[in-house]
């Protein structure tokens, strides 16, 4: 009889274990994987781009992997910790949580970055919490004080921070005429634009290719200070078929008056099955951030950039070309992979389109609408030499066992996607490629996820003051 | 004794892998998560295996015995 009641006993106690694992009554919950079986953090995806490690742990050999965690509840934050060993010669590795399926954008936060931790012992050094300022010179006896009056943006470089630093044009004078950008881009862009004295204005013309049932709603979002403040949008054309059928050429506009002089972005969400013919506009200073996916229609083009790296992907066979950066040449001799090219110049040349151009810069379709408002940033590419100083939200990774080193990141979650109850995460490791045949490779051990969100009793008590 | 720890594990881990089971249908991934159910499918088959020779064994004792 004991024996029957302590059995039945301890089933009751696993299920409750396992309800209120599940529930989190207190808000929060820790999940841990190793990434050997899936259970409710999933497995490090797609497959050919890790191998299984000698000792355990997956080989990294190919960016970026992917890995999905399953939670029973909604949460708030999430602590995510990497343990990990970097074999190869790429100095960022990055973890990230997706935050919009629509463009498959990652919120991403540093887990290590090996030209701040190179530059750190060499510049002078301030830290105040998780900021850090590395400075060429010391100018500054303070973060505070470097915040409160920075120098020009120039001189910066910016890593998983921003710095409320007013990015202005001098003389800057509103156009009388208006700007025509006819190259026409497939999918979601985003550029920036700058206002001064003048109303915001522009209109996109646009056709759905029909060649996928999905819906292609068309949302155009406005940014001032990275904070939304005006969108507009227009549903699919109605035409449910992926029959290759185009519709009709439709536009949207964009306006809004009585905006201070600065810097906007505007983002352009769709699906890949939308084509912008033609953006139409009052303002005359437009930037385009990559990646880019011109369409096979344009023909012998140029493209104005201060990116000291580009790549480019061939996603037609029209787009199989060579590409002019500067005095380099960048041979695309194969569809959908990606080729990359470092070098000096301000202007890329292309015989055809079909292809989708990124870059560690800013891109526009003339000379006179380039204007770079944005901060130089810290990637494999970057050149101390053109920066004074480096502000960085970022804690080098500490040293685990056997050469291990565990990296921490946290990450807001009430912007984050989810979907059948899962998050989607990324640990990227730009410039590591399978194809390259180099043996350089990121052990990943293993991962271990912290979430936080209410408690029961809170949720309880919000439902209490709802109903009153 | 061995008898009857043999029948009360066989009557546990049968509960256990209908409550599971159950569980898992309505909240998919509460106990994969953290365990792998085919180990208690495994175990709960041994045990009845087990327990399916013992009683054949009585029975067979039964059959003699009368």
């Amino acid at each position: 009889m004991k024996l029957r009641i302590s059995l039945w006993t301890l089933l009751g106690l696993a299920v409750f274990y396992f309800i209120f694992y599940a529930v989190s009554p207190f808000g929060k919950t820790v999940y841990e994987s190793d990434f050997s079986s899936a259970g409710m953090i999933g497995k490090l995806t797609p497959e050919e781009r890790r191998e299984a490690g000698a000792y355990g742990g997956w080989r990294m050999i190919g960016d970026p992997l992917y890995f999905s965690i399953r939670t029973f509840r909604g949460f708030d934050r999430a602590a995510v910790e990497l343990e990990y060993e970097n074999k190869s010669e790429k100095p960022i590795i990055e973890i990230g949580v997706l935050a919009d399926k629509t463009v498959w954008r990652y919120q991403l936060k540093p887990a290590e970055n090996a030209v701040i931790d190179r530059l750190a012992s060499k510049w002078t050094a301030l830290r105040k919490g998780s900021l850090l300022l590395l400075q060429k010179r010391k100018e500054y006896e303070s973060i505070d004080d470097f915040i409160a009056n920075p120098p020009e943006l120039s001189r910066i470089a910016l890593y998983d921070t921003e710095l409320n630093s007013e990015f202005t044009i001098g003389n800057y004078a509103p156009s009388a005429s208006k700007t025509e950008i006819g190259r026409p881009l497939r999918g979601n862009y985003e550029f920036y634009v700058y206002l001064k004295n003048e109303p915001l204005d522009f209109e996109f013309s646009f056709f759905d290719l029909n060649q996928n049932k999905d819906p292609d709603p068309v949302e155009i979002n406005l940014y001032y200070r990275d904070q939304p403040i005006d969108s507009v949008r227009v549903e699919d054309d109605g035409i449910a078929e992926d029959g290759g059928i185009s519709s009709a050429p439709r536009k949207i506009s964009l306006k809004a008056a009585s905006l201070p002089e600065g810097v906007y972005k505007i983002e352009f969400k769709t699906g890949n099955d939308v084509i912008t013919e033609k953006i139409i506009s009052n303002q005359k200073r437009i930037s385009f951030r990559g990646p880019l996916w011109l369409t096979e229609d344009n023909e012998n083009f140029e493209i104005r950039t201060d990116s000291s790296a580009i790549s480019v992907n061939a996603v037609h066979p029209a787009g199989r070309q060579v590409v002019k950066f500067g005095t380099a040449e960048l041979d695309v001799d194969e569809t959908y992979r990606q080729f990359n090219l470092s070098a000096i110049g301000d202007t890329i040349g292309f015989e055809r389109g079909g292809v989708i151009l990124s870059g560690d810069g800013v891109f526009s379709f003339d000379r006179e609408s380039f204007f770079d408002p944005e901060a130089k940033k810290i990637d494999s590419n970057f050149n101390s030499d053109s920066v004074d100083f480096i502000l960085a939200n970022y804690r080098s990774p500490e040293e685990a066992n056997g050469g291990f080193k565990t990296a921490r990141a946290e990450f807001e979650l009430k912007q984050a996607y989810r979907e059948d109850g899962a998050y989607g995460f990324i640990i990227s490791a730009p410039g590591l490629k399978v194809e390259d045949g180099t043996e350089d490779y990121i052990i990943i051990k293993s991962v271990r996820v912290e979430f936080y969100g209410r408690s029961l009793w809170a949720k309880i008590k919000s439902m209490i003051d709802n109903r009153l | 004794m061995i008898r009857i720890i043999i029948k009360e594990f066989f009557y546990v881990l049968t509960g256990a892998l209908a409550v599971f089971s159950l569980l898992e249908l309505i909240f998919p991934g509460i106990v994969i998560s953290h365990f792998n159910l085919n180990r208690l499918l495994i175990l709960w088959a041994a045990d009845a295996i087990l327990w399916l020779g013992i009683k054949s064994e009585n029975y067979g004792q039964k059959k003699e015995n009368s």
